[in-house]
């Protein structure tokens, strides 16, 4: 036999008449920062009462920073705002109950009979002690199967962390209201497909920008705006990650900015889901120019018993003039080259940074087999206790069918006094800095090339 | 065709129609579209890039990578489409994805990782109505009635009922939570999907290519030294694995070797779980084991259903290893700086599995084999120790070889007495051609060396050791030893009984040790 109880049940919900609850989110903009930060504005429209009135607001981010929360509606001023993350479970429920009556329904198991009464929870440590008119008993002690149905829950207990404010307003009435807060849990990056035609000395690139939310929250329908920066945010370290920008560039983007930071708005509306990633394009170049070039940096004294890999480097600009003609967000670069057959194949990435427009950048995107160097510390020699004499060669080998040149860096050579010497090289070399040198050695098709050089320095 | 058949014929084009690519479901303005599967699919397999060449692959954790290329046929209507792609791998890297083949583009692309589980279904009817079915124990009857959900199932679960408030799992009844739909936006696994507007009704072949972790791969060779020493058929593989639980049938299959440069991946787990549905304080006057495991019993009802099998649990490393015929053999080209092993007829690379084609085999290899070691001048090694026995080839089409050598390992063989046995294993890191290739594949018994200090002086302005290095080749070959000599910047070798070399910044002595004798280097290090 199926017994079908209370079926279509209107359920009577414990609101005091104070309290109203705003009927979820409103218009919804959200401005989404790089570093894990966004700035949600909800814009409802809220029926505010004369007088003090609690209004509640379901739906706002599981991650906000209930600090940061800004309200506004005509006519009607704060008074008090509050943030209750003192969340309704069973334990609560029972805790809250000490010193209230409820009801106890036992089961009989061997009949199913039922038997009701009330009780008055006097404990609920370790377990609960009620007072059943003049008995006093531990709750299920006899391990009976029993229910405890409680009247109330206690209003400050949620099911979520909730806002609420707590208004006093000078007249009745609809009226649109505008909530703003930040919050964590969401944040965006940049992501580029870049398809590199070497021979044409090209490439195609797109951006995407890939945002994630993680806050808990659906945000339906969204205006959304994206912040190309990271703003400093307390407790948050802003160490300067790698960037592989050459060149800092000077043209300004034609773009929207705040402060020193970009703006990329989306071009429609959009439903931000919890525990969703979306990208939406923001970049679109063909044929921009780029060129591969390879290159090999030896720490000062380095040796190695194999010949090693130059790096393969991909050399673009972002410039409006030959580049891709836009300042470039935050993120990584993946690079795509056909093959043989005409597919795109994966080639290697890398990241940048935060990128003005008119920078030049360079990309390792790999490490290429068929060029290596093999430095070797060929001899060393003390001339004074200060003075040391070091000669160095490295050989390079390209396997490939076509000549390559190759900036072959000798780094490490600023020891603390700079007045490192090179006393000969068989080519002549660039001083990038006090620290480092560079020879541009052209390699010939499947050929070798040998650079020789003696330095003096003080260790 | 009689009136019978034709019925059949039309149903079954229509289930054709269905399968064949795609199912539509409108909603509102916008209709979702579900593509269920590649119809052409090609891999291409990375290899780890922090593996080292004689690391072997780690099957049940492959930290390689693949670039997955799917073709995919659907058919739109006009007006904005959600399209989701089904049957991806497992691990896919979302931000990586590139859609292609649709006229008005992509106008978003989206990965949802919240997953359909007990904990989102709860979740998703906080303060909804659900129905509660109990079930008593004395008779079998069942009783259900409705109730409200008001809390979330970040820790046990209070329901409104018309009585009033009770908790779950708190009353030691057969209590279950029966919900009348799944709520919004919940897959069984992560999905991607693409927002795109289509302006008429189309039927359309889209590319689908992303990066997916969980592939690794790894060239093999297989060397059988001839007789005479001298030359070797070097035989070699590429080996494919794949840990993704998605199979790739009849997939244009490649490897490419060499370093691509890879960055971490962020990629957001998938959520959802189970409920952790914790009651108030039960303890009572006597709580004693048995009877706890009895009270346990009865409410097992819900608790237990509630908690998932663990989602990452891996199943057995590789489920088989499959080799396939020898005749077929990778094909390598040139893809930037790259090399690109193709494999010429479409493979099926399935799940958690390993795959191994041939790369090359080369009959005539030129080799020498070396004994080497590199000592430090002013060390003592007073106890006879072997040398390392390495089998050295240039890698140029004059010696029989002359190809590109991607990392991997070694096994050198060698016939005595009419069985095949096993030298040594050694490996090779990513060679060009052109370059030297030195492969030590283990440590001689037969040829040793000793070095040690024979005098010493320490004063009066001298600083200097004495020192001797014995080589003994006890085999009925002569041995070609290099010894390479370490030594600091401050020291200095004079009087050395032989000529030295240099090679690769050190000194070098070579010699040959005719069979069954010894050979001596005698030297003076000065110290400063």
């Amino acid at each position: 036999m199926r017994l079908l109880a209370f079926t279509g049940l209107a359920l009577v919900l414990a609101t005091t008449p104070a309290v109203s609850q705003s009927s979820g989110p409103g218009d919804i903009s959200v401005t989404i920062y790089n570093n894990n930060l966004a700035l949600v504005q909800d814009t409802r429209r809220l029926n505010i009462p004369s007088g003090r009135s609690v209004q509640t607001f379901p739906g706002v981010s599981g991650q906000i920073r209930a600090e940061t929360v800004g309200f506004n509606a005509a006519n009607a001023g704060i008074v008090e705002q509050n943030f209750d993350y003192d969340l309704l479970s069973p334990a609560k429920l029972m805790e809250k109950a000490v010193g209230e009556t409820v009801t106890i329904v036992r089961i009989n198991p061997a009949t199913g009979q039922e038997r009701r009464e009330r009780a008055k929870v006097l404990a609920a440590n370790g377990g609960v002690v009620l007072q059943i008119g003049s008995r006093i008993e531990v709750l299920r002690d006899d391990r009976l199967p029993t229910r405890v149905i409680f009247d109330k829950v206690p209003s400050n207990l949620r099911a979520r962390p909730t806002l609420s404010v707590t208004l006093n307003s000078s007249r009745g009435g609809v009226r649109p209201a505008q909530l703003s807060y930040l919050t964590s849990g969401m944040g965006w990056k940049a992501d580029y497909v870049a398809l590199f035609d070497e021979n044409a000395g090209r490439m195609d690139v797109q951006g995407w920008v890939t945002l994630t939310n993680n806050t808990g929250t659906t945000f339906d329908n969204a205006k959304t705006l994206l912040v190309a920066g990271t703003p400093s945010v307390n407790g948050q370290r802003r160490g300067n990650s790698r960037n592989n920008i050459r060149r800092a560039g000077t043209e300004s983007a034609n773009r929207e900015s705040l402060g020193d930071f970009y703006l990329y708005p989306l071009a429609a509306r959009t439903t931000i889901a919890n525990a969703q990633t979306k990208q939406v394009s923001f970049l679109d170049v063909t044929g921009a120019p780029a060129q591969k070039a390879y290159e090999y940096t030896n720490r000062w004294l380095g040796t190695q018993n194999e010949a090693q890999s130059a790096a393969t480097v991909l050399q673009f600009s972002s410039s409006s003039d030959g580049g891709l003609g836009d300042a470039l967000p935050a993120g990584t670069v993946r690079v795509y080259m056909k093959d043989a057959s005409g597919q795109p194949q994966f080639i290697g990435e890398n990241t940048i940074g935060h990128t003005p427009m008119g920078s030049e950048l360079g990309l390792k995107t790999g490490e290429a087999f068929d060029v290596k160097v093999k430095p070797t510390v060929t001899e060393r020699r003390r001339l004074s206790s200060r003075k040391w004499r070091t000669t160095m060669s490295y050989e390079l080998s390209n396997a490939r069918p076509g000549p390559v040149t190759v900036s072959l860096i000798q780094d490490g050579l600023d020891f603390y006094w700079s007045d490192t010497r090179i006393v000969s090289e068989s080519m002549t070399s660039e001083r990038r800095s006090s620290n480092s040198i560079v020879w541009k050695v052209p390699v010939p098709a499947n050929g070798r090339a040998t650079v020789t050089a003696t330095f003096e320095t003080r260790f | 065709m009689n009136g019978r058949t034709l019925i059949a014929f039309l149903i079954a084009g229509l289930i054709a129609s269905w399968s064949g690519g795609a199912a539509a479901q409108s909603n509102g303005g916008l209709q979702t579209v579900i593509s269920d599967g590649p119809s052409a699919v090609s891999v291409t397999v990375y290899r780890n890039p922090y593996r080292d060449p004689d690391e072997e692959m780690d099957l049940s954790y492959l930290d390689g990578y693949a670039l997955i290329t799917e073709q995919r046929t659907v058919t739109l209507s006009a007006g904005e489409v959600n399209l989701r792609f089904e049957g991806v791998a497992g691990g896919i890297i979302p931000q990586s994805a590139i859609v292609t083949g649709l006229a008005e583009g992509v106008l978003e692309k989206n990965r949802d990782a919240a997953l359909l589980s007990p904990s989102a279904l709860l979740n998703g009817h906080l303060g909804r109505a659900v129905t509660i079915r109990r079930t008593k124990a004395a008779t079998g009857v069942t009783e259900e009635f409705d109730a409200q959900i008001r809390t979330d199932a970040s820790g046990g679960m209070v329901m409104q009922t018309a009585e009033g408030f009770e908790a779950l799992q708190c009353t030691g009844l057969n209590e279950a939570l029966v919900y009348r739909e799944v709520p919004e936006g919940l897959s069984a696994k992560p999905t991607l999907s693409i927002l795109t507007r289509v302006l008429e009704p189309t039927r359309v072949t889209v590319t689908l290519s992303y990066l997916a972790t969980g592939f690794d791969w790894q060239a093999n060779y297989v060397a059988d030294v001839s007789t005479d020493g001298k030359t070797m058929k070097l035989f070699s593989w590429v080996t494919l694995a794949n840990s993704d639980e998605t199979t790739f049938s009849n997939a244009q299959t490649n490897a490419v070797a060499g370093q691509p440069n890879k960055e971490e991946d962020d990629i957001s787990p998938a959520r959802g779980g189970g409920v952790a549905l914790k009651c108030w304080p039960q303890g009572t006057t006597s709580d004693i084991a048995v009877k706890r495991f009895d009270r346990a019993r009865a409410e097992a009802g819900f608790a237990r259903k509630s908690m998932p099998a663990p989602m990452v649990a891996m199943e057995a490393a590789a489920d088989q290893i499959m080799v396939t015929a020898s005749r077929v053999t990778a094909k390598q080209e040139d893809l930037g700086d790259l090399k690109l092993y193709r494999i010429p007829v479409p493979v099926t690379v399935a799940a958690q599995s390993q795959k191994q084609v041939a790369m090359f085999e080369k009959t005539n290899v030129q080799f020498e084999q070396i004994y080497e070691a590199e000592l430090q001048a002013v060390r003592s090694y007073s106890q006879s120790r072997g040398l390392e026995t390495t089998l050295r080839l240039q890698n140029r089409k004059r010696d029989g070889l002359g190809l590109a050598m991607p990392a991997g390992r070694l096994v050198a063989f060698r016939e005595a007495g009419g069985v095949r046995l096993m030298l040594g294993e050694g490996s090779v890191g990513d060679k060009a051609i052109g370059e030297e290739v030195d492969i030590t594949i283990n440590r001689s018994p037969l040829v040793r060396y000793v070095m040690e200090t024979v005098d010493e002086a320490d004063g009066d302005g001298r600083n200097y050791l004495d020192r001797r290095l014995t080589i003994t080749n006890a085999s009925p070959k002569a041995a070609k030893v290099e010894i390479k000599i370490r030594r600091s910047d401050e020291e200095r070798i004079t009087r050395a009984s032989s000529r030295l070399g240099r090679k690769d910044g050190r000194d070098l002595w070579s010699v040959t040790v005719p069979p069954n004798s010894e050979r001596i280097l005698s030297f003076r290090l000065n110290r400063r």
